[in-house]
């Protein structure tokens, strides 16, 4: 009798346990199944991508797809490209906001909430609709179609979360080291430099890591402020090709995969430190 | 830490001249032109005081685009929470390899826009995209994702319900994690079935992070451009063209900057009243 009492509730157990699986299994393949059925045809040649009948993995992988982008298309400036406006978006970014952000942790600032609230105001602001006085303002300037035009509009979306994930980091600090630093005379830069930065490097590196896959994809700003193809960015660039009355699939399909790869790379490096950061307060539009 | 008061404002300095120079002053050029005319072909922008306005309020098309953008946003905000609380609710339970998942979760969010275009647009592709495949081999027949007006709008909220879900999972899982588990347990021992525990625990400590979450995915899903332009381009005869899109066209294709400010401010005012008031209430709450 009691193997009887047992068995059920094991089994009970066991298909509670399938269940689980099973719906994680769901959720890893509705995840993953667009991104690597794109990486699995990338590599397929034209014969195989467009038979009548698909596979998931082909015999003869060929990377011309990836050849004739590098090659013909201007990828590899649009590339360079967003690597500037990336990185300079990243420097601008995190400059700003680490300042900030220690400043709202260690000082009496008036209204110190509003001013944190003003940062998920800014959000409430569509890109479009920023974008057709930024647009305007960088005519006038001369700063329309140039880096630092983007830069400065990549700036706007990128300075409201990393503040308030940065505030996050150096709240996590302890106010002894510094006391006991400034007691002992030393001057409030050098205690920036020298305590507060490296121990608040996880949280600068997790900032400059959302900033950076921020300006990397942003499609909006760069299709309204870079207009020429020596100066756009990777989104747009790609966008031209995949939006065509008529695709050529293989190009756009190892394009789609060219342009995540930096971005993957990017973010198994700093893996650990992101999900804590994004859950508390970063935000992206 | 009480001498050098000024040093903290010294330090905020940059971040309010960044605010003050990349959003104020963006804005108010936006409303001061929202009552100038200024077209392709014009050098300095003409006075027209409340004209746009007025031909906006009568323009069927903008009517027709502002409802597009608060169907689509009901649609596909209805959509991310309802997954994004779903898989946040599964992902709170503990499994083998939960952090790997965890971190696997945010992949869609951190897609760009233009791959996730590309790689649905190839799985939906009538003739060559995967799911057709299985279609035409179970029905006989193949389906064009984005030739309907109504088939494409609901491509496009499944598509934003991808790539969007995970900021509403991260952000209920994390507030799930505070939930101290003796929590469960008693109400367990109290005999409360899962389906009780729910509603009566989980339910109470998700509501503000719930309707923060609401808010914020709402209207970032009522100003989205970038999804709609890039899978619809506006949709199959512009049923798809929200109110950016809209803006869009009428600001850079027909190069009327004056009426695109006019846009700019009538979008942007009354969203911004919104937010401040829901903040409000969801301040007074917290």
């Amino acid at each position: 009798m009691i193997d009887k009492i047992l068995s059920g509730y094991k089994l009970q157990q066991f298909l509670k346990g399938c269940r689980l699986y099973l719906s994680i299994a769901a959720v890893v393949v509705i995840i993953g199944l667009p991104l690597f059925w794109l990486a699995a045809c990338s590599v397929k040649p034209p014969n195989t991508l467009f038979s009548k009948i698909p596979t998931f993995l082909t015999q003869n992988p060929t990377f011309e797809h990836y050849a004739y982008v590098m090659k013909d298309t201007d990828f590899l400036v649009w590339f360079r490209n967003s690597f500037i406006v990336g990185i300079g978006s990243v420097a601008l970014t995190v400059s700003i906001a680490t300042l900030a952000g220690y400043s709202l942790t260690r000082f009496k600032i008036y209204k110190k909430n509003l001013i944190l609230y003003s940062a998920l105001v800014t959000y409430m602001v569509p890109q479009m609709m920023l974008g057709v006085p930024f647009f305007m303002i960088e005519s006038a300037y001369g700063l329309a179609n140039t880096y630092l035009g983007l830069i400065l509009a990549h700036t706007t979306i990128c300075l409201p979360f990393t503040v308030i994930l940065l505030r996050h980091f150096f709240r996590t600090i302890p106010i002894d080291i510094e006391e006991a630093a400034l007691v002992d005379g030393a001057g409030r830069g050098i205690i920036f430099y020298k305590i507060i930065l490296p121990l608040a490097r996880p949280g600068i590196i997790a900032a400059a890591t959302f900033s950076f896959a921020t300006s990397w994809n942003n499609y909006t700003y760069s299709l309204l402020l870079m207009k020429s193809t020596s100066k756009m960015t990777l989104p747009v660039g790609a966008a031209i090709w995949a939006t065509r009355d008529w695709i050529m699939w293989g190009k756009v399909i190892a394009m789609g995969v060219a342009i995540i790869i930096p971005i993957i790379v990017i973010f198994s490096f700093v893996q650990k430190h992101l999900i804590s950061g994004l859950a508390a307060g970063g935000v992206k539009g | 830490m009480r001498s050098d008061r000024w040093l903290g404002y010294a330090l905020l300095l940059p971040y309010f001249v960044a605010l003050g120079g990349l959003f104020g002053y963006p804005m108010l050029y936006a409303f001061q032109h929202a009552f100038y005319a200024k077209g392709p072909f014009d050098v300095n922008p003409t006075y027209v005081g409340l004209d746009n306005f007025f031909y906006f309020f009568q323009s069927p098309a903008f009517w027709h685009s502002l409802r597009t953008s608060v169907v689509f946003a009901c649609g596909s905000v209805a959509l991310q929470m309802v997954i994004g609380t779903g898989i946040g609710l599964l992902l709170n339970q503990a499994f083998r390899g939960r952090s790997a998942v965890r971190g696997f979760l945010l992949f869609p969010y951190m897609v760009p826009i233009v791959v996730t275009a590309i790689a649905w647009k190839w799985l939906l592709d009538p003739r060559y995209g995967l799911f057709n495949y299985y279609v035409s081999v179970m029905a006989k027949e193949r389906i064009s994702f984005f030739s309907s007006p109504l088939l494409a709008m609901i491509t496009l909220m499944i598509i934003s319900g991808w790539q969007f879900f995970p900021f509403v999972t991260i952000n209920v899982l994390a507030r799930l994690q505070v939930i101290p588990t003796e929590v469960y347990e008693a109400a367990k021992v109290d005999g409360a079935s899962a389906f009780q525990r729910f509603i009566y625990i989980i339910i109470p400590y998700l509501k503000y992070v719930f309707f923060l979450v609401l808010l914020l995915r709402g209207i970032w899903m009522f100003n989205k451009f970038d999804i709609v332009w890039l899978l619809t381009g506006g949709g199959p005869a512009k049923a798809t063209r929200n109110l950016p899109v809209f803006t869009y066209e009428v600001a850079f294709k027909e190069f009327q900057l004056g009426k695109g400010s006019t846009l700019a401010v009538v979008t942007v005012i009354p969203l911004a009243l919104v937010s401040f008031f829901y903040i409000k209430y969801l301040l007074k709450e917290e």
